[in-house]
């Protein structure tokens, strides 16, 4: 049965245009993103390892080697068992600094744009071949099937189609951060094509050429030799170099980094890839045998490769061989689509994008963009060719196989990404060198010689007496070895540069790069006008509005540590754009650092945040270092003192929690100058530290904006004899409270000794007064004459208002004293201040204002009676002498917990805000001379402090004066 | 990821190569077995894939 050549290639187009149709609704959103984004979408996507030669060319495989076929798919089983230690690494890494290819990892781990040349140029060679061979698969499928049609013409015709393919729906975007979901999703269904084809081949295999697994089994039956066959180059030949290569390139192939790291959304992909994606293998695989047997009975002369669309031929049906040459279509250009994207990617980024660009481009997204869909025209161009040279000579096998071993030689240089510290960037590029120059030797070699394109002579393996079914297996151990040995030995020669320890470390360690020098700019302003003439205004502009997005900072940023974290964000935006060689150029020319400006405290912080948000456990030494370094730091976080250290470079190293309470700037001034520290207190710890003086004591706002008084110290951080200061130490001990309590007690002593005074005063004056009083009583009496009597009642009145004088202070000597205490009670706080109110009504004052009393009734305290009644009687003759008539004054208590809370308030006067301090110092007062002895509040103030009370005053010049007392309501 | 979660893929690596390289293929290498018996191996180097690979916690879900 054959084929129109025009109806095959018409149905071929139908297919990729119901991929494309696919793939834009899937960018569209019409397919849902809980489908798009579905794990196993991305696992299946990783079926593009399986190409032409899975498709076609297994079962030749298989018949020349039986199960070693095999291999090729249990090696991508083995590299799936290491998906949490390899796979998500990688996958981290091209995340969180935006690597889009292999090519982009090894430089961003070596810092070398050599070992992303020689990178990218490797896998250009390896590939092209085998590029070339899905090509031929495709154009001999074809033929097959009509019988006709000139192989160039069909394969230029495949190759036109799957270049506007990867150029619509694979090169859309320019940066690696923005994922082609339609791509994904095409090729995931290219994958179910492929599954679902082979499967009815087998299918058809077993039911319609051995009538089911009855037949099947008695066939096998008769034919033991078959399964002999299949298990014979198992026991007897190589099988684990194999293993080894197909290991290698399940996750090191152009087209499978690209699917699994570079289009993944998340780790659940791979978590779903590392099983999912060897199942499909295996579904895949599971025919091929009864399809092998199946053609050995229907065409026992045709070609093996050929079997999957042959023996469907042979029985008349019309949509089984269409829809396996469909299923070829799909493993093949899923295939090309996704690996000439990939090696284009490599190619703009290595080998375009490595040299500065001097010249500023006028839309650097647009040249990205349309470069790359240039490289993959380009690209096929070159496999097309290398397809026209090619022609039929190869079995599709063997250039897969070689291409396997030229993938298999960056092995050393991954287990240097991931694992070995001391593996540098020219030990790589020199081990790489060595392993492809013996992959030409061993490997590609032999091939052109059996494909009669070299002379015999080339064919060293041949020349060694390598047996023939041995010989890839002798060039892949030898390559790789040599590859190994001389990377290993380069490396250990000679230590890495520190940006390769440094690299090593956020690789392995998976860290931040640590900051080493003092950013030159200030702003993101400056940011934009440093990028401008590399990368254009408009470009550097939205670079920056991007990272300033990412890192959630404000255009108004200028704290160093901040704009280093911008700085970075920068630098992984631009190495998704760029690449990373690229990126490290244009930002370490525009963004400059100085290294010789050390930044400890910026050091420390990034140090600080890794080790604490480390997900690697520490183990012993390391582990009790860090223990110790939180337990210091802990010590410094909870002292009492406010802590700021200082580094050499005038940098705030240091800020402690009671630094933060006691000025209220927050821990985040750390890392920057300590001029920059918000006013009040930067300026002042800034002149502090530039004193030459080692103590202050001043008054400046405390955190919560009330005046303090502080006492700073400070001291130097001492090195070796010789060096340079490590910096300094500032300490700021808030001493606001204990200066108010000491003079509070300076008060109460001042007050005592008052106390005293008048004590002795008293004492002394009482009984000269007695005497005076006496003889001015007796003369009264004995005179006639009006006027001298009146004189003599004149010194009679003086005499007794300085008796009430001297019995005044006497009772403010006494008070708190036994003998002024009456036993203490419990008593109705109503009925003591309407007492209190009655006695200041008697003497006149109390008439001619409104006392209000309106305590609670309820309300009991407990203390001496009359002594509270005198506090009462005391403070409503000042609110009487400081009103006017008529006026109100009010009496009024509430519980409070324990105590009675009461407040005597008036409208009147009021007392000036300089005197409010002194208005309960004894003989001080605002009356006339005569109106007062200035003790009543001085007796006030030391009855309720010996009652435990506390007395507050709250007024102001005019507006009235309110005292609050609290005493107790029960004993203590 | 702790270091018993790497182990265990080291570990399931190690022994999944040496039942396929070593003398060890021998004892499922045999055409007594059937022609399905590499499938049932690899079916279970699968299971053990997908085994190593569940996530431990919240952090890896």
């Amino acid at each position: 049965m054959t084929f129109d050549s025009r109806v095959l290639l018409a149905i071929a187009l139908v297919y990729l245009g119901v991929l494309f149709l696919l793939a834009e609704a899937t960018e569209r959103g019409w397919i849902p993103a809980r489908v798009a984004r579905h794990p196993w979408v991305s696992a299946l996507s990783l079926g593009v390892y399986a190409s032409t030669w899975s498709y076609y060319g297994s079962v030749g495989f298989a018949g020349a080697e039986g199960f070693r076929f095999l291999t090729i798919y249990l090696g991508v089983s083995l590299a799936c068992l290491l998906v949490p230690v390899v796979w998500l690494r990688v996958l981290r890494l091209s995340r969180d600094h935006q690597l889009a290819s292999l090519a982009d990892l090894f430089a961003f781990r070596y810092r070398s744009a050599h070992v992303g040349v020689a990178v990218t140029l490797f896998l250009l060679a390896g590939s092209l071949p085998y590029l070339a061979q899905q090509i031929r698969a495709v154009a001999a499928s074809v033929h097959i099937l009509t019988g006709e049609g000139s192989p160039a013409f069909l394969g230029l015709a495949f190759c036109l189609l799957v270049a506007a393919f990867a150029v619509l729906f694979g090169a859309r975007h320019v940066t690696a951060r923005e994922k082609h979901s339609g791509l994904v999703m095409a090729i995931a269904f290219e994958s179910v094509m492929k599954l679902v084809a082979l499967l009815s081949v087998g299918a058809f295999a077993l039911f319609g050429v051995f009538d089911g697994p009855a037949g099947l089994a008695a066939w096998l039956r008769a034919h033991p030799e078959a399964i002999d066959e299949l298990y014979r180059p198992v026991r007897e030949g190589p099988w684990g170099s194999l293993l080894l290569v197909s290991f290698a390139a399940a996750f090191l192939l152009p087209r499978q980094y690209h699917m699994a790291f570079t289009e993944a959304h998340d780790e659940r992909s791979l978590r779903t890839a590392a099983w999912l994606f060897p199942l499909f293998l295996l579904l895949l695989n599971l025919s091929i045998p009864i399809i092998l047997w199946a053609g050995r009975v229907e065409l026992p002369s045709g070609d093996p490769d050929a079997y999957v669309l042959t023996i469907t031929l042979r029985h008349g049906s019309l949509w089984l061989p269409v829809f396996i040459f469909l299923g070829g279509v799909s493993a093949a250009s899923a295939m090309v689509i996704v690996s000439v994207l990939a090696l284009a990617s490599m190619c703009l980024n290595h080998l375009i994008l490595r040299r500065r660009r001097s010249a500023v481009e006028t839309d650097l997204y647009a040249f990205l963009r349309w470069t790359r869909r240039l490289l993959v025209v380009v690209i096929l161009a070159a496999a097309y060719g290398l397809f026209l040279v090619i022609g039929e000579n190869q079995r599709l096998v063997e250039l897969g196989l070689v291409s396997f071993v030229a993938v298999a030689q960056f092995l050393p240089g991954l287990a240097g990404v991931l694992f070995w510290r001391r593996a540098t960037g020219a030990a790589v590029v020199s081990g790489l060198v060595v392993g492809i120059a013996g992959w030409l030797l061993f490997a590609v070699a032999p091939l052109l010689v059996r494909s009669q394109y070299l002379h015999v002579a080339f064919d060293v393996p041949a020349f060694l007496g390598v047996p023939p079914v041995q010989s890839l297996s002798f060039a892949t151990f030898v390559s790789l070895g040599a590859n190994a040995l001389v990377m290993s030995w380069l490396s250990l020669r000679r230590l890495p540069s520190a940006e390769e320890a440094e690299m090593a470390r956020v690789c392995i360690d998976a860290g931040e790069p640590l900051p080493t020098g003092r950013l030159e700019l200030e702003s993101p302003g400056d940011f934009t006008a440093a990028l401008a003439p590399v990368l254009g205004i408009d470009v550097a502009a939205r670079e920056l509005a991007r990272a300033l997005a990412d890192t959630e900072l404000s255009a108004d940023e200028t704290h160093p540590a901040e704009l280093r974290r911008l700085r970075d964000q920068l630098q992984r935006n631009l190495s998704g754009l760029l690449g990373p060689v690229a990126a490290e150029g244009i930002i370490g020319a525009g963004l400059r650092v100085d290294p010789g400006a050390r930044s400890v405290g910026e050091k420390m912080r990034a140090l600080e945040g890794q080790l604490v948000a480390s997900a690697t456990r520490h183990h012993d030494l390391a582990a009790e270092l860090d223990q110790v370094r939180r337990y210091l730091r802990d010590v410094l976080e909870d002292l009492p003192v406010g802590v700021c250290a200082v580094g050499p470079d005038e940098d705030v190293v240091l800020w402690n929690r009671a630094m933060t309470e006691i000025t209220g700037v927050a821990d985040g001034v750390a890392g920057g100058a300590i001029a920059r520290v918000p006013p009040p207190w930067g300026p002042i710890l800034d002149a502090f530290a530039r004193d030459p003086a080692s103590a202050r004591k001043l008054t400046a706002p405390r955190g919560d904006g009330e005046p303090g008084r502080f006492h700073l110290r400070k001291s130097r951080l001492a090195r070796a004899p010789g060096e340079d200061p490590a910096g300094q130490v500032v300490l700021v001990e808030d001493r606001t409270e204990r200066e108010s309590l000491e003079a509070k007690l300076e008060h109460h002593e001042r007050l005592a000794l008052i106390g005293q005074l008048a004590a002795s005063v008293a004492h002394e004056i009482g009984n000269p007064l007695a005497a005076i009083a006496s003889v001015a009583q007796n003369l009264q009496s004995e005179q006639r004459d009006d006027d001298v009597r009146q004189r003599l009642q004149l010194i009679r009145d003086q005499v007794e208002r300085i008796g009430a004088i001297v019995k005044a202070m006497v009772v403010y000597s006494r008070a708190g004293t036994s003998a002024a205490l009456s036993p203490a009670s419990r008593f109705s706080l109503g009925e003591a201040v309407d007492e209190a109110v009655s006695l200041v009504r008697l003497d006149g004052r109390g008439h001619v204002h409104l006392i209000h009393n309106l305590c609670a009734r309820d309300l009991h305290l407990y203390g001496d009676r009359p002594r509270i009644i005198q506090v009462f009687i005391n403070l409503l003759h000042n609110a009487c002498d400081a009103s006017p008539a008529e006026q109100a004054i009010e009496v009024r208590a509430q519980p409070g917990g324990e105590r009675a809370l009461i407040e005597i308030v008036d409208r009147g006067a009021g007392v000036a805000p300089e005197l409010r301090d002194r208005i309960f110092e004894p003989f001080f007062t605002t009356k006339e001379p005569g109106k007062g002895t200035g003790l009543g509040l001085s007796l006030v103030y030391n009855i309720v402090r010996d009652h435990a009370g506390t007395l507050e005053v709250d007024s102001g010049s005019g507006q009235g004066t309110t005292i609050r007392l609290s005493l107790p309501m029960e004993g203590v | 990821m702790n270091s018993r979660w790497r182990a265990h893929a080291w570990l399931g690596l190690g022994a999944a190569a040496l039942l396929l390289v070593s003398p060890l293929k021998l004892s499922w290498a045999r055409p007594g077995l059937g022609w399905m018996a590499p499938f049932g191996l690899w079916l279970a180097l699968i299971a053990l894939g997908g085994w190593l690979s569940r996530p431990r916690g919240r952090d890896d879900l």
